[in-house]
């Protein structure tokens, strides 16, 4: 029963997270594609609105994502199943993901900052790991 | 009376709050490194008692991810050469090189504080 429990809040958890990250990646992705954006009067507004929920509900939730991930893992005994430590290869790197996501908004709210331009791949990024990992998580390829 | 903070102040105060976070993840990554390598260790294989390690392990790691985190954030919010990246990222797999990343950031902090 613990098992479901710490499954429930591991998805509640991620869904958040990754929300969070197409938040942050799509914010990034429209001031590094844009003319006018970055020069916008409310480009500090909007800035300033993806970074508080980055704060407040993003980064706990990546963080909330891996403590119930753990015990989920350590509950179920899949520790040393091949398809899992493949799973963290890509949450890993989904991890590292945020972290340049995060790093870059805060950035950006300095005046005159721009993305570089390989800030628009985060987004297929974001996708092609939730890809791989729930396929992983599903299918559990021996 | 509070004083309005300006633009730059805030965001000065906010790099010097980092800064001290991040020597708060990087002083717990290696000082569990060091508990890990010279209390753990030598208690699981002249000791024989392993469990300090099972328990050092995970505690190390996740403390180590977390620092990894706190950095790649850190460095992509701009101003770290990729010499100093370089540095503090080697230091947190080095015994006792935490202490020369706090220097590090210490420093940075008190730069921040007077921007």
């Amino acid at each position: 029963m613990i098992y479901l429990w710490l499954k429930a809040f591991h998805i509640v958890s991620v869904t958040v997270w990754i929300g969070g990250m197409f938040v942050a990646a799509i914010a990034v992705a429209a001031i590094a594609a844009s003319k006018s954006l970055p020069d916008a009067p409310g480009r500090a507004d909007l800035i300033g609105a993806v970074r508080r929920w980055d704060r407040r509900a993003t980064s706990p939730a990546m963080l909330l994502a891996w403590l119930f991930g753990l015990a989920v893992a350590t509950e179920g005994g899949w520790f040393g199943a091949r398809w899992l430590m493949m799973k963290l290869v890509f949450v890993v790197a989904l991890s590292g993901l945020h972290g340049m996501l995060s790093g870059t908004l805060r950035k950006l709210a300095r005046p005159d900052e721009r993305p570089s331009p390989a800030s628009g791949h985060a987004l297929p990024a974001i996708v092609g790991a939730v890809v791989v990992i729930v396929l992983l998580v599903v299918l559990k390829p021996p | 009376m509070m004083v309005p903070q300006s633009d730059g102040e805030r965001a000065g105060s906010e790099d010097r709050r980092q800064m001290l976070w991040m020597r708060t993840a990087c002083l717990v990554e290696g000082g569990t490194l060091i508990f890990l390598l010279f209390v753990a260790v030598p208690l699981k294989h002249l000791a024989g008692f392993p469990d300090a390690v099972k328990a050092m392990g995970p505690i190390h790691g996740l403390a180590f991810l977390t620092y990894l985190w706190m950095l790649t954030r850190m460095v992509s919010a701009g101003g770290w050469s990729r010499g100093e990246t370089i540095k503090l990222f080697v230091a947190a797999m080095v015994p006792f090189g935490a202490f020369f990343s706090a220097r590090t950031l210490t420093r940075r902090a008190a730069l921040a504080s007077t921007q």
